[in-house]
């Protein structure tokens, strides 16, 4: 193995290469392969680590910290943890007749086609990502008085502070209230559940039945049809990743994955059988990649094959 | 020596304190993602625990490890937090810190290794580095970097093993002390 012996096992440890068959490795190998392992190992870890504020800064924050008072601080990362809320509604946004009423004249709204992701600002300085095929509804007297909106698709807000004016996100039959905070709501016509996660600071989720305020780091759950709700630890970057175009699916149906893709890349996918829409995938779909791209990664990993027809994409069994 | 009074000695002044705080930061945030599953409260609720520990310092009976203190507390906190418990006045008792003493350096080894391939990761040739982060971080294939960064195949396998082989250098006194450490757990 020589010196190559690191190539070698880096492209084995990355699935670019297989064992090499009968190595015989003299003791000091064996060291190196069990570190390289470990190293290979580590890797969820590390990137936890890279994602964190540096330890220069993070001193930065506290030292100012370091003469006050405890009870200072804590009001004061109480305070600072409302500002960096973050939500996730997923769900479907039918809205009763008297609602639709209510829209008439005096709303107006904001939609990002299929295949797109819009970026806007309110008038109350409130910033709003909206995700492809998605519609953001409000009163045209929007403003520092009235900070009520309509969702229906996925968007991540960025909310002004304001103490006094909650701002509500209404998505079907739930409603999100907050003061001020950056959170994601999602909510499509054709999802059967209202999918909530709260990634920082505090929040109420409201359905017809019941009232819950969510920790930071939960996903609550709510069936539309039987009013359950339920609470779960999620990793929440798996939710708010679809900004910055890549989605995270994690042991997710090939049907919910399908939807997705036919809102990113506007293209109707169909199923040769129903079962096939219950396998899983987990894995990174980056919208930046052509179709054909994110399509053949899917069915390197998966059971199925792609065909592509005239104007739909046809998912079959390998 | 007057065991009550005992300051450690990273808690003495200012600047032995803030070299503690950076020496041991990433540690501790991993620590706490064990339990909480976001970047921002694992931070939050690190500061805390390290503003805590300086404020209290006067009545902390520490003598040797700090850090494994540190490393407790932080974990003591995240799991109040989880719970909402909301005792965040109550540090750990030193004396009743029971898993202290049952496996004082290898109980954070996870996370201690991954701090010290991260900051290896970063000292890496900057080619070399931006290859081998595509790879380990972002799960790309060879083929996607290729691509990605305009470079042959060859190039990422190449770089793929010079940073796997310089990593490893850089942990070697690393690896050598979890080695003996498993290796002396072993026979005890």
């Amino acid at each position: 193995m020589g010196q190559d012996k690191w190539e070698t096992w880096a492209s084995v440890l990355h699935g670019e290469a297989t064992e090499p068959e009968g190595a015989h490795m003299d003791a000091e190998s064996e060291k190196d392969l069990k570190a390289a392992h470990r190293i290979f190992n580590a890797r969820e870890k590390v990137g936890l680590v890279m994602k964190l504020k540096s330890p220069d800064d993070a001193w930065t924050e506290i030292k100012g910290n370091l003469y006050s008072s405890h009870t200072r601080w804590i009001e004061f990362s109480k305070y600072a943890a409302i500002f960096l809320l973050s939500l996730l509604i997923t769900g479907s946004a039918f809205w009763s007749i008297n609602s639709r009423q209510k829209l008439d004249d005096q709303f107006a709204s904001i939609s990002a086609p299929n295949g797109q992701i819009t970026n806007v600002t309110l008038f109350d300085g409130t910033n709003v990502w909206l995700n492809a095929g998605s519609t953001l509804t409000y009163k045209q007297s929007f403003n520092n008085d009235n900070r009520e909106v309509i969702l229906e698709g996925e968007a991540l807000f960025n909310v002004t502070k304001n103490e006094k004016i909650p701002f509500i996100v209404h998505a079907g039959d739930a409603q999100v209230k907050v003061f001020g905070t950056q959170f994601n709501v999602k909510a499509y016509r054709n999802d059967m559940k209202i999918e909530t996660v709260l990634i920082e600071g505090e929040v109420q989720f409201s359905s017809n039945q019941q009232s819950v305020m969510m920790n930071p780091g939960e996903l609550v759950l709510f069936e539309k049809s039987s009013g359950n709700l339920v609470r779960n630890r999620v990793n929440t970057e798996e939710y708010t990743s679809w900004k910055g175009g890549k989605i995270y699916f994690n042991n997710e149906t090939l049907h919910s994955l399908a939807q997705q893709l036919e809102r990113w890349y506007e293209v109707k996918i169909s199923f040769q059988d129903e079962r096939i829409k219950s396998f899983r995938f987990s894995g990174v779909i980056n919208k930046e990649r052509s179709l054909e791209y994110t399509l053949n990664i899917i069915e390197e990993i998966n059971k199925i094959k792609f065909e592509f027809n005239q104007d739909y994409v046809l998912v079959k069994e390998k | 020596m007057a065991v009550s009074k005992y300051i450690h000695q990273s808690l003495e002044n200012r600047s032995s304190f803030e070299a503690f705080f950076k020496r041991n930061y990433h540690l501790s945030c991993l620590v706490a993602l064990r339990y909480v599953r976001n970047e921002q409260e694992a931070e939050d609720i690190v500061q805390e625990t390290f503003l805590h520990l300086w404020q209290k310092r006067a009545d902390l009976k520490i003598q040797k490890n700090l850090k494994n203190y540190l490393l407790h507390a932080v974990k003591n906190r995240s799991i109040n937090y989880l719970h909402r418990g909301k005792h965040f006045d109550d540090l750990p008792d030193s004396n009743l810190l029971t898993n202290l003493n049952e496996d004082p350096d290898e109980a954070f080894s996870e996370e201690e290794l991954a701090v010290q391939i991260a900051s290896s990761i970063d000292a890496l040739p900057n080619q070399c580095k931006k290859i081998f982060l595509l790879a380990y971080n972002d799960h790309l294939t060879y083929d996607q970097i290729a691509s990605t960064l305009n470079l042959s195949k060859n190039t990422i396998k190449t770089q793929m093993g010079i940073a796997y082989k310089i990593l490893r250098e850089r942990l070697r006194n690393y690896f050598i002390n979890l080695f003996a450490l498993s290796f002396r757990r072993l026979f005890k």
